[in-house]
């Protein structure tokens, strides 16, 4: 990728991000702001040093994009983030939440539903593709292991990622964190080849 | 581990990454692996040991990027004659593996998953380098740490929430 290339994602996610996260705010009925938005170039073998290395335990929310293009996303919180949001997902007071049976990773589902429909309606009307997400997958585990299944993908291309991270904030009760989004390179290149095709 | 070395220097192998060694106080390590697949061959003879982090099933035309074991057919060979540039003999080499996991219980439901494909590729190919699996932690829906003692051979394999297995 060039840096034009790099800069039209970054505008794309960023886009996608806004939205997912006022999408995010309706749901929860309160606002979550973006406080902070970056774009990283890095190696395929290193992203898991993005959350700290790859034997930090992690929760992954993972969804498959189908139609124009296909591709997958990837969300990885800590968990103690994971489980603040869905506190506030259920509207429990902060702090209930200390691990994931099948009801919160059901509402951490729902979350990247929102997360996941809102991101790709963006992008959608940037780019002019359609594209819809899969029902999404809820996982604990090694930050390594659950970055596999993006890496697997990755490196039969490349061995450079464009990683977006987003910083947010819930104002009633301090929630930050950071959203990874890591794109596949079949869904960056036709994202790449349609926004340079749409009249800018 | 009692009564092991306690200065042992932990050498951590990234994704596509392998290390061999003839210094029996290291200790090589591939952490948080998911569907990867990490192989750790020790030949008792000569002290050598060696650690791959293999993570794709097949090499791909124009993807081999200098000495790499990101893929499982041409990785393990590189890791083999790499061993036997250290002194080790192919005839004593004792491998073991862990990894292969299907991360995602879904994508079982439509096909192989990769880490399947990576266990069904590495054991064609160490069958093809002559040489047996003597033990082995594949397959299941659980991310691994797996740590190689140099000086016995030893392959630890760990999980978040699991008590550890000996290899």
């Amino acid at each position: 990728m060039n840096s034009a290339m790099i800069a039209t994602w970054g505008e794309l996610v960023s886009k996608g991000m806004s939205n997912a996260m006022a999408g995010l705010s309706q749901m929860v009925g309160q606002e979550i702001e973006i406080t902070s938005f970056g774009m990283r170039r890095i190696p395929v073998a290193d992203i898991s040093q993005l959350v700290g290395g790859p034997e930090v335990m992690s929760a992954g929310i993972y969804l498959t994009i189908s139609g124009s293009a296909e591709g997958h996303l990837m969300l990885v919180l800590d968990p103690q983030i994971a489980y603040a949001f869905v506190d506030l997902l259920m509207g429990q007071p902060p702090h209930t939440t200390q691990g994931l049976t099948e009801m919160e990773s059901s509402a951490l589902g729902e979350m990247g539903n929102i997360i996941g429909s809102f991101f790709l309606n963006a992008l959608a009307d940037e780019t002019g593709l359609g594209l819809q997400p899969s029902p999404p997958v809820v996982m604990t585990d090694y930050a390594g292991a659950l970055l596999d299944i993006i890496a697997v993908d990755l490196l039969v291309e490349g061995d450079e990622a464009f990683v977006a991270e987003t910083t947010f904030h819930a104002a009633d009760r301090d929630i930050e964190g950071m959203f990874f989004v890591v794109p596949s390179e079949g869904l960056l290149n036709a994202l790449m080849a349609s926004a340079s095709r749409s009249p800018a | 581990m009692s009564g092991v070395a306690l200065s042992r220097r932990v050498q951590a192998i990234g994704l596509g990454g392998f290390k061999v060694t003839n210094d029996g106080g290291e200790e090589l390590v591939c952490l948080g692996i998911g569907s990867c697949i990490a192989i750790g061959i020790y030949d008792p003879g000569s002290r050598v040991a060696g650690m791959a982090h293999l993570v794709l099933p097949e090499s791909i035309e124009g993807r081999e990027n200098g000495k790499s074991a990101r893929f499982v057919d041409t990785g393990i060979p590189l890791l083999v004659q790499e061993m036997e540039a250290l002194g080790a003999s192919r005839a004593g080499m004792v491998v073991k593996i862990a990894g292969g996991a299907h991360m995602i219980a879904a994508v079982q439901m439509d096909g192989e998953s990769i880490g399947d494909r990576n266990t069904v590729s590495v054991r064609q190919t160490v069958s093809a380098l002559g040489l047996t699996i003597a033990a082995e932690d594949v397959g299941g829906t659980r991310g691994r740490t797996v740590r190689l003692f140099a000086d016995s051979g030893l392959l630890v394999v760990s999980s978040a929430g699991a008590d550890s297995r000996e290899l």
